[in-house]
């Protein structure tokens, strides 16, 4: 990880200037000449180390690279490519580029070239650390050729660019409420597909619980045994996820926030439910409305993420308003998954009068998110007034939470 | 935070810092084998200390900790020998310099380096405050080469732990010329402003300095300056009895002492000058090394002595006596200001001369390393025995103008005729050549005269005319050869201004008029050496004339740059070659061959003798202190017999107290087990590692039944707080924990066990 600069109480021009002073002083009052010679020493070093970073900087042009998208968490390569246009190489190049996506102290990322020819690259290399929309402008380049006590700072213009970094999506295993009410069954076991009506399979030999109305009879005469049939039920379910883009109640900072939680949960859930076949919609009220109308498929989900890695947590709309403005833009029967932070139940009984949805509710322990130092409580999923509710902290293990 | 220093390029230039810094300190001794010597001693310790300081990864290991205290021992230990062996100011360097190569073995960090830089600049601040020599620049451009390839090793290293990203490196020996031609540039833009830098003249506050390596004492000089006896400056011929005479030998001894000639071999500062043979000897076997260096504002003749009677081949003095005078606290004022321009001279020699204070006229303070010194009737100034090599003296000389020429001031002459003596012999041809070159009268215009006269008809030569028998020196000179040495010019412009009728003396002692520009100072040869007149006036005292061709009559330089005076201190350096004895103007190969091979027999006799010298000093300074070491050594055993116990309790004692004002209970009551386990650790009852608490307070009650009741409590209190499976809420109460701890402290025993028997019979009572 890269270290921050050190805080210096002087300079060492700083303390090259009073010492050359008194250098000067001390030979002024002696009158030797040597003494002369130890100014004339330090006085050199004093002008070489201010004028020669200039002389190293001019004359040197840079220009980016960089992808335009990126997850959390991946490890994104800003690539700067560097032209010297001048005769003579330049030594001990520091190029400098702020990198807003990577974690708070390492935004400020260096890369440093002992030695510059006519052309030359770099890379950078950095985890990205928070989702978001992000631009770059200029780079600046800096240096303290030869000895390190005096720099020179340059600041290159490049062309705008934009990285949007999409939220880290984990693995759902298994999702309640996506699927038919009126699951088939076979034999013991559910099956939960989505994506089609009911499919003939195939046949197999019966077996106890097995309904009559599936015994396939042709099939049985000709094996000499009862036979059934092997149905693929199908079942599609509208998943709504509704975001909480209330500002106030936004807890915690930077990637430890409960919208980034919530980010990361809905992206995940939109992962699963359209690996699944099911429809996914998104909604939020922030300062202005966010709406993504149903839909299937990778492209889908190409959109889900552009616009989950562009929400912010600007509005001023309580949650449970939100939540009914999302019942009612979609209408209908469904799955909302909501995102609250330990709202009463009175609130939570309110919403879930207002329509016939079924909810799953992820929830926030906000005090975990707003005291950090506290032991965050321990995650899990539980039922509540029927609900499906997911309580998480501030640290969880989301991918276990949700295998729960 | 400070970061780790991981670049090898960083110690590989520190090394050569260090060692040139180490060679700086070395060339100030004159002795030739102190340089080989000290870089065979220094080097190798250098050299370890830096790998290790690279190597070691955990620089609080207990071994590069005791390493590092052991060096910081041998440090003081030098500096105490060289403190009582008079070397101050060198103890202090040496015991900075071996400070900063102990802790090259723990030199890991920017703010070790930091330190590094700070003390081998003092130390080369210090080298080139006291070095006289030109040679001192190239330890600087070293420095400078070796600094600047550290700082940017340094840069380079920082810089590449900082990055994230890295571009292609160039090959090392690309890297390295790039950084060493900014080295050079640096050393060749420092020595640029070396020469344009304006040297104002100096200020000299609180800069009289006197010292060295000896001090001038001699009993009886004390005694008479004290208890003047009223003979001092009598003639020596007057009998004043026995305590008189066996003064008088002493002096004489003294004189002779004094006067010996030592490596100059110059007869001007004996009893009497041979005009016809100084004392210079001829050929190759001639010395012309450095014999002193003066830091002056300006040229000087820094006179010796003077005579004042001529018999027509030798001078002599009429007077011999001398008044001691005694220093106060080496300083010495003889005469108030008189408004005239006042001159500093700052005295340092590097060779035995003969023991005179040499000085420009007139010597008005004196800053002298000695309790007394000796002044005769022509204020020549005189010291106990001969003028050391490595001595240190200051003079504040009042330098009058008299017509552009330097003069003492305006002064009587009560007694003139001292100064108008002339042989009995002398030729009527001198007095009528003088009368024709200064015409009518006897001012100071026609000594000028008479000075050009005998600067531009006759011919400076070094060679000592050979005279036959019956040949009068002085009339040879002037009538016959019309060259010679400069005591035949002083001799014949005395006589003559003599037969004119104008008082007239002939003075010996130093030209300094060689500057070197480099080192600020006058360089003054053995061949400086030198003879000049001083002709009285009413108006102006003695004034300095210099009839001797070659010779430039000392004035103030003209503002000069550094440039034009590097150039002519070339040419005066040229002059030298040029003028060896037997060489006439030629330089004879033969002649630079034998002065090598003497230099190189000289190298090996000194460090030969330096080695000798080392090790006779080492004995006598462990004789000197021995009984003084043993009494320390038996009352340190005895401190720390008698007093460890007590010390260790006093000190537990204290971090109790000051732990029960601060620490929490819980903390507390930790602080208060982890000290009784420490002392009794201390004091010869530790704990075995493989003990619980509960055994090791038993194994204390079964020690001393009086430990039962308090470390009981104490053990109790920990192991709950300790050990327990979540954090307790248990809160001692500091007060009882306190008092059982002072309690158990007692049983402390007040002396330490027999070697083992401590431990043993703890561990038996277990």
């Amino acid at each position: 990880m890269p270290r921050p600069e050190p805080n210096r109480l002087f300079a060492p021009t700083t303390v090259l200037v009073l010492v050359s002073a008194l250098l000067y002083l001390i030979a002024w009052n002696r009158g030797i000449a040597l003494l002369y010679g130890m100014f004339a020493l330090v006085l050199a070093t004093l002008l070489v180390s201010w004028f020669t970073p200039r002389w190293a900087l001019s004359r040197v042009e840079a220009v980016r690279r960089h992808p335009a998208r990126a997850s959390e968490g991946e490890d994104v390569e800003f690539v700067i490519g560097l032209e010297n246009r001048g005769w003579i190489g330049r030594y001990m190049l520091e190029v400098w580029d702020h990198l807003p996506f990577a974690a708070p102290d390492s935004q400020q990322a260096m890369a440093f070239v002992p030695m510059l020819g006519d052309r030359h690259t770099v890379s950078m290399r950095l985890p990205c650390d928070l989702r978001g929309e992000y631009t770059f402008d200029s780079l600046t380049l800096k240096t303290g050729f030869p000895f390190g006590l005096h720099s020179a700072t340059r600041r290159i213009a490049t062309a705008p660019g934009t990285l949007l970094v999409y939220p880290a999506v984990f693995r759902i295993i298994r999702l309640d409420y996506l699927g038919n009410e009126s699951l088939p069954a076979d034999g013991n076991r559910s099956v939960i597909r989505a994506g089609g009506a009911g499919d003939f399979m195939g046949v197999r030999e019966y077996r106890r619980g097995d309904s009559p109305r599936h015994i396939h009879w042709s099939a049985s005469a000709h094996h000499g045994a009862l036979m059934v049939r092997e149905l693929e039920w199908i079942s599609i379910t509208r998943v709504t996820l509704v975001l909480n883009l209330n500002a106030a109640d936004n807890c915690g900072e930077g990637r430890e926030s409960t919208l980034e939680y919530a980010v990361k949960i809905a992206a995940s859930i939109a992962r699963h439910a359209l690996d699944e076949g099911h429809s996914v919609a998104l909604f939020g009220q922030g300062r202005n409305r966010l709406s993504i109308p149903g839909g299937r498929g990778e492209a889908h989900f190409q959109t889900l993420l552009d616009a989950l890695a562009r929400v912010r947590a600007d509005g001023d709309t309580p949650c449970a308003e939100a939540m009914r403005l999302a019942g009612e833009h979609e209408g209908g029967r469904g799955v909302l998954v909501v995102f609250e932070n330990q709202l009463s139940d009175a609130q939570a009984g309110a919403f879930i009068d207002a329509g016939q949805h079924r909810v799953i509710r992820v929830r926030f322990n906000t005090d975990s998110f707003l005291y950090p130092a506290r032991r965050p409580a321990a995650g899990g999923r539980r039922i509540e007034s029927g609900d499906q509710v997911y309580h998480i902290g501030r640290g969880a293990d989301l991918e276990r939470v949700f295998a729960t | 935070m400070t970061t780790r220093l991981k670049n090898p390029a960083v110690y590989y230039s520190l090394f050569g810092l260090q060692l040139t810094t180490l060679l700086a300190i070395l060339s100030l001794s004159h002795s030739a084998g102190v340089v080989p010597g000290g870089l065979l001693a220094g080097a190798p310790p250098i050299a370890l200390g830096l790998y290790t300081g690279w190597a070691n990864t955990d620089t609080r290991h207990a071994a590069y900790v005791q390493l590092t205290q052991a060096g910081v021992v041998i440090a003081l230990f030098l500096l105490v020998v060289m403190l009582a062996s008079g070397w101050l100011v060198n103890g202090l360097l040496v015991f900075l310099l071996a400070i900063q190569v102990t802790r090259n073995i723990t030199l890991t960090t920017r703010r070790d380096l930091s330190f590094c830089l700070f003390v081998t600049l003092v130390c080369l601040l210090f080298a080139a405050a006291q070095s006289r020599s030109s040679g001192f620049l190239v330890y600087m451009a070293a420095y400078t080469l070796a600094g600047g390839l550290t700082l940017a090793a340094v840069y380079q290293d920082d810089r590449m732990q900082l990055a994230i990203g890295q571009g292609h490196a160039p090959g090392r020996l690309r890297r390295w010329s790039v950084i060493s031609g900014f080295s050079a540039l640096l050393a060749v833009l420092s020595l640029v402003l070396y020469f344009a830098v304006p040297r104002p003249p100096a200020a000299h506050i609180g800069a009289f300095p006197a010292g060295g390596d000896n001090y001038y004492d001699d009993r009886d000089w004390l005694d008479e300056a004290v208890n003047p006896a009223g003979e001092a400056l009598a003639d020596s011929a007057v009998d004043g009895g026995s305590a008189g005479k066996a003064r008088r030998d002493r002096g004489k001894s003294a004189a002779q002492d004094r006067d010996a000639g030592g490596s100059s071999g110059y007869g001007g500062f004996g009893e009497q000058l041979d005009i016809d043979d100084p004392g210079r000897e001829g050929g190759a076997g001639l010395f012309n090394g450095i014999v002193m260096y003066v830091q002056a504002a300006r040229p000087l003749y820094l006179r010796g002595k003077v005579f004042d009677t001529f018999d027509g081949r030798t001078w002599h003095r009429r007077h011999s006596g001398s008044e001691k005078l005694a220093l106060d606290n080496g300083t010495l004022r003889f005469m108030e200001d008189t408004g005239h321009p006042v001159v500093q001279q700052t005295v340092n020699v590097v060779h035995d001369l003969p023991g005179y204070l040499y000085g420009a006229d007139r010597i008005a303070a004196l800053r002298f390393p000695g309790s007394v010194i000796a002044r005769d009737s022509d204020r020549g100034l005189q010291v106990p025995g001969r003028l050391r090599s490595g001595t240190t003296y200051s003079i504040r000389s009042m330098i009058a103008d008299a017509a552009g020429r330097p003069a003492g001031g305006a002064e009587p002459l009560p007694d003139p005729g001292d100064y108008l003596q002339l042989p009995a012999d002398l030729s009527p041809r001198v007095t009528a050549l003088a009368a024709e070159v200064m015409h009518v009268g006897s001012d100071m215009a026609a000594a000028g005269r008479l000075e050009q006269y005998l600067r531009t008809e006759y011919e400076y030569s070094f060679s000592t005319i050979v005279s036959s028998q019956g040949v009068i020196p002085l009339e040879e000179f002037l009538f016959e050869t019309r060259r010679g040495h400069c005591e035949y010019f002083a001799t014949a412009m005395t006589v003559m201004l003599r037969t004119q009728h104008v008082p007239a003396r002939l003075a010996t002692g130093f030209s300094a008029t060689t500057y070197n520009p480099l080192t600020g100072y006058f360089e003054v040869r053995a061949l400086d050496a030198h003879a000049w007149v001083e002709a009285w006036f009413p108006e102006y005292g003695w004034v300095l004339f210099e009839p001797t061709a070659f010779y430039p009559l000392p004035q103030p330089r003209e503002d000069a740059s550094t440039g034009s005076q590097l150039t002519e201190y070339l040419d005066d350096l040229s002059r030298v070659w040029d003028y060896l004895p037997g060489t006439d103007g030629e330089i004879h190969w033969s002649v630079l061959a034998s002065h090598a091979w003497q230099r190189m027999a000289e190298f090996l006799q000194q460090l030969q003798f330096a080695i000798r010298h080392a090790a006779v000093l080492l004995a006598h300074w462990l004789w000197r202190f021995a009984p003084a070491g043993v009494f320390a050594a038996v009352l340190s055993g005895l401190c720390w017999y008698y007093l460890r116990y007590p010390w260790f309790r006093m000190r537990s004692r204290q971090r109790v107290m000051r732990g029960r004002r601060t620490l929490s209970p819980q903390a507390f009551a930790m602080l208060c087990y982890q000290e009784l386990e420490a002392l009794f650790g201390r004091c010869g009852y530790p704990r075995d590692p493989a003990w619980t608490v509960e055994e090791y307070i038993d194994g204390l009650r079964a020690f001393d039944a009086r430990l039962a009741a308090p470390a009981g409590s104490i053990g109790n209190s920990f192991s709950r707080i300790r050990y327990a499976l979540q954090p307790s809420a248990f809160e001692p109460d500091r007060e009882v924990l306190c008092s059982d701890y002072l309690r158990a402290s007692r049983a402390i025993p007040p002396l330490p066990a027999l070697p083992g028997q401590g431990v043993l019979g703890f561990l038996r009572k277990r």
